[in-house]
């Protein structure tokens, strides 16, 4: 089924898949080449788990939100009885989608064609005119395709792999980490609040990287260090010099950046003075709250002080998640989502919205930068010269493995990213 | 965005409306963003929602809600140079249209219009359009912004980088 042939001299310069990383550098047909695209999305995508929703994006029975596996449309929804399914959004009539909003509750599905509906859990409820089918047609072997559904904290996974080992084998080692990811509720469970949602014309992995990539940060988001109180902006500049701060592998892809190793459990309190600039909010949580709590409240505010990479398409990253699409190989689209405290006190609530606001998004202080640096990889990538790679060696001079056997480097390392690309090469090559 | 009716015996409410948003407007093609804070109040919001189907944007995520300190920061972000997707700074051209007045008093104008928006960077060019609503405060013989209200026609779907002021 699969078009193998780029592996053939079809495409000058051609060279196979296991050639094109070598554990130091990658050939920069990885960002531009259609081929290797189409390939990515059978191996990788349809293959892995792949992150579709947060529990609290569907809270409630008949909620349901419509998003992408690779490039496949499916619809997440939470039945009657609270499971959580993730199915085709295709009609196993003609094909056609049975939902095009991006979220919202509902009953049933009908598809707009021929009005075929189908239940929560994907059951085909009802066919009009059923006389058509009499005898050559049984309800119960034409549901929307259900895909394997993973639950990890909240974390909902996907897979069209049937065969796809269970979810926390997958996460592994990076699941104590979302366990500390998630203390940023301050005691509170963690709510998605709404989404910045852009596109970029860049390939998906460009993205990838970009979350364990600290060393962009002083550069790229020069405006928006400039624009913190002096305090902050310190901390922002602190950890390229300073010894502590790590860059991770967490095996199968995964990784994680801790620019700031002092906010990595963020339930322990760090004994520092609340920041001038939340000594007002702070003041106003205490009329409702203990002081150990305003402080884990107000400790959490700017999230935790890592970054969390899960291979292939979702970050944990400080304060948000961050959800990546492949549309084409020179196109992505990406999803930050606003956490914030589920039943927790609005006034901080409302504090962590302006926080996100301020870096994420079309409009913000960070994400058009970003956009900015991975549009320029991309047309830079472009150049037709076949011996000139893409580097990933920064750091591999002081790389070493932890007490538990990761590797690790300074967090403005490439050891994160090489650990993707390792992962890449594996599913990859086969 | 609410309705009103066309009253002939406002028109001079509405050209006094519709010169003071041209003249922001002309402000924002020529990135003239110090004269633009000057025509805030210093009270007063600027933003641009992400949820079409509220008004209460400070409870919500919103793609930009500025105080002055923020829409400060901001034209100091834009114009300093050091942003890799506002060096340059894309040009527009803008065109603001179907200006209604939509309420009035002897301290305030409420004023709906639409703003259709040609951006353009390194060979691209776009169009954004946008419903606009601008709270107007009376400030002597002139106006003050209290509000500005920008809701994208696509404000709940995929954006590329703004990097300018709509």
């Amino acid at each position: 089924m699969l078009d193998t042939s780029l592996e053939q001299a079809s495409v000058p310069n051609a060279r196979p898949l296991e050639d094109m990383f070598d554990g130091e550098r990658f050939h920069s047909d990885l960002y531009t080449d259609p081929g290797i695209f189409d390939l990515e999305i059978e191996r990788i995508y349809h293959r892995t788990w792949i992150w579709v929703a947060h529990e609290s994006e569907i809270p409630n029975a008949g909620d349901f939100k419509t998003t992408h596996v690779g490039r496949t449309p499916v619809i997440v929804t939470r039945g009657k009885d609270g499971a959580v399914h993730v199915l085709l959004n295709r009609c196993r009539h003609r094909g056609a989608t049975v939902c095009d909003r991006n979220q919202g509750n509902a009953r049933a599905f009908t598809c707009p064609y021929h009005a075929w509906s189908y239940g929560l859990d994907g059951r085909l409820i009802g066919v009009p005119f059923e006389e058509g089918y009499k005898g050559i047609l049984d309800k119960k072997n034409y549901p929307l395709v259900s895909l394997k559904v993973g639950l990890y904290c909240g974390l909902v996974f996907a897979s069209m792999n049937e065969d796809i080992e269970p979810l926390e084998d997958f996460l592994g080692d990076a699941k104590p980490w979302i366990d500390l990811f998630l203390r940023q509720g301050g005691g509170f469970p963690v709510k998605v609040a709404g989404a910045h949602k852009f596109r970029f014309t860049g390939n998906w992995k460009i993205q990838l990287e970009n979350t364990t990539d600290g060393y962009h940060f002083p550069f790229v988001h020069r405006t928006f260090v400039d624009s913190l109180p002096q305090e902050m902006a310190k901390g922002f500049t602190a950890f390229m010099r300073e010894e502590g701060p790590f860059v991770r592998a967490l095996g199968n892809g995964h990784s994680v950046a801790v620019f700031f190793p002092d906010q990595v459990d963020l339930s322990q309190d760090d004994d520092k003075p609340i920041p001038p600039q939340f000594e007002e909010l702070a003041a106003q949580l205490s009329r409702d709250y203990p002081p150990e709590r305003v402080r884990w409240i107000i400790r959490a505010i700017n999230g935790v002080g890592f970054n969390l990479n899960l291979f292939p398409n979702i970050g944990l990253s400080a304060a948000f998640l961050r959800e990546l699409k492949p549309l084409a190989v020179d196109r992505t689209e990406i999803r930050h989502m606003a956490l914030v405290m589920d039943g927790g006190p609005e006034e901080a609530n409302r504090a962590r919205l302006r926080i996100h606001e301020k870096f994420q998004g079309a409009g913000g202080f960070g994400s058009p930068d970003d956009m900015a640096a991975w549009e320029r990889v991309q047309i830079g990538a472009g150049a037709r010269r076949d011996d000139v790679w893409i580097m990933l060696n920064r750091g591999l001079n002081r790389e070493a493995r932890d007490g538990e056997g990761h590797l690790q480097a300074h967090v403005t390392d490439e050891t994160g990213m090489r650990e993707g690309y390792a992962m890449w090469k594996r599913m990859m090559v086969q | 965005m609410t309705f009103s009716p066309f009253d002939p015996n406002r028109l001079d409410e509405l050209a006094l409306a519709r010169a003071f948003i041209d003249h922001e407007a002309d402000l924002l093609d020529r990135l003239a963003y110090e004269e633009w804070l000057q025509l805030w109040d210093a009270s007063g919001h600027y933003i641009l929602p992400i949820d079409r189907d509220t008004d209460d944007y400070a409870d919500r995520l919103n793609h930009i809600y500025d105080d002055a300190s923020m829409r400060e920061q901001r034209v100091v972000r834009l114009l300093s140079g050091h942003a890799p997707s506002a060096t340059p700074i894309m040009r527009t051209v803008r065109t603001v249209g179907r200006v209604r007045l939509l309420d009035s008093d002897t301290k305030t104008l409420i004023v709906a219009s639409s703003l259709l928006i040609i951006s353009f960077k390194r060979q691209v060019q776009t169009l954004i359009a946008a419903d606009v609503r601008h709270r107007l405060r009376r400030d002597g013989d002139g106006l003050k912004i209290a509000e500005k209200h920008v809701l994208l026609i696509n404000s709940d779907e995929p954006l590329a980088e703004m990097s300018f002021l709509p």
